[in-house]
């Protein structure tokens, strides 16, 4: 009856179950060989509590006063992070959820203001026009005129800047008016 | 010690405020050099050992309220530091399997015919390590944990957070990897190999 290794390697440690201990009673009394490797694998077991020191060469008291101390800086350190106060976590799906609604509650808002379309209607119309008796400046139904005294003899000029100028000489006088408008 | 030390961790919380520092430094100074010796074998070296021991004392003193019972906290301080360790491995990807095969040769040959018998020499720490590194990180830390230790099977099972086959299964391993190193290692040592026949059953017959 033939154990093998691993048997052999729990049966030292005091592991193996009722089956491989029972295999192993048997296998003692025919074989030698099975007694040795049981006792090769107990021996080197009894040897592994050494390990549980360190060798000499370690400056085991140096090493553990440094990392004594720096855990317990590491410690005071986590406590002084922890007491400060969370800033608030926004998930990326709340954040995600406002920006929907504040888009939602601004394109509302948008659409719904009055004169928002004001722009796409025509734009008020200024009429300067020359007349004989001098300008007028024509605006929805209402006019502003600039009369000259006598309709003989004026010049009109239109600008190019919105703004209309007309001038005439009285020839009694040699009097020059200039009547210049700015159209804005 | 331990007296001491569960005397202040069971003491309300009220009067633990004046002495913390003192109750942190004895937990500390009670525990480390198991925790670091875990660490060091399982990770194989100082610098690595001395950070990885750090995080797992500050990891453990913050959830203070895990240490009252004495017992309780080393087992909890055990899973820390073997699983801190594992992970370590694991991420870094630094768990350096020697094969058994690229053994180093050592300087002094004679006395080593037998394998057990090199656990004893000068050097007997530095070939313990070296057997560590043909083995898993979990194997590494059950072999530790059960023979080194002398936790029992179970005490494994729930540091490693796996179920006791698996640490049988685990030690099993180790045993014979760590078996078959020694015996590598002292053929390797071996002065003439025509000579000194490396068979350790050789020393059982004389002792007979």
């Amino acid at each position: 009856m033939q154990l093998s290794e691993k048997e052999y390697a729990l049966l030292a440690g005091g592991e193996a179950g009722f089956l491989t201990r029972l295999k192993a009673r048997l296998a003692s009394r025919g074989s030698r060989d099975q007694r040795t490797e049981d006792a090769a694998f107990s021996r080197i077991r009894a040897e592994m509590p050494r390990f549980r020191e360190l060798p000499e060469y370690f400056a085991w008291d140096d090493l553990a006063a440094e990392m004594k101390a720096n855990i317990l800086v590491g410690v005071e350190a986590g406590e002084a992070i922890r007491s400060r106060p969370a800033p608030v976590a926004v998930g990326w799906k709340a954040g995600l959820a406002f920006t929907g609604i504040a888009l939602m509650v601004v394109s509302g808002y948008w659409w719904q203001t009055p004169g928002r379309f004001a722009s796409h209607e025509a734009p008020l119309v200024s009429v300067l026009e020359a007349r004989p008796g001098g300008l007028e400046l024509q605006n929805r139904g209402t006019a502003l005129t600039v009369m000259y005294e006598r309709d003989s003899g004026q010049q009109a000029l239109s600008g190019g800047l919105g703004s209309v100028r007309a001038d005439y000489v009285d020839e009694e006088t040699g009097q020059l008016t200039v009547a210049h408008v700015y159209a804005e | 010690m331990d007296t001491e030390l569960r005397t202040i961790m069971n003491e309300p919380a009220e009067t633990l405020a004046g002495h913390t520092a003192d109750r942190r430094g004895a937990f500390i100074e009670m525990h480390m050099k198991r925790v670091f010796v875990l660490v060091y074998r399982v990770v194989g070296n100082v610098a690595d050992a001395q950070d990885l021991t750090q995080d797992v004392f500050i990891k453990a003193l913050q959830r203070e309220d895990q240490l009252r019972d004495g017992e309780k906290a080393a087992q909890w301080l055990s899973r820390i530091a073997a699983n801190t360790a594992i992970d370590f491995l694991r991420r870094k990807g630094r768990a350096t399997l020697s094969t058994i095969e690229e053994l180093p040769e050592l300087p002094d040959s004679g006395r080593m015919a037998n394998p057990e018998r090199i656990l004893l020499s000068a050097e007997s720490h530095q070939i313990f390590q070296d057997a560590l590194q043909t083995l898993t990180p979990r194997e590494r830390a059950a072999l530790v944990l059960r023979d080194v230790e002398g936790a029992d099977a179970e005490t494994v099972a729930r540091t490693l957070g796996c179920s006791k086959a698996t640490v049988r299964s685990h030690i099993a391993n180790a045993r014979v990897k760590f078996r078959k190193f020694l015996r590598r290692r002292a053929a390797a040592a071996a002065p003439a190999a025509g000579q000194q026949r490396l068979d350790w059953r050789r020393d059982d017959d004389a002792v007979e």
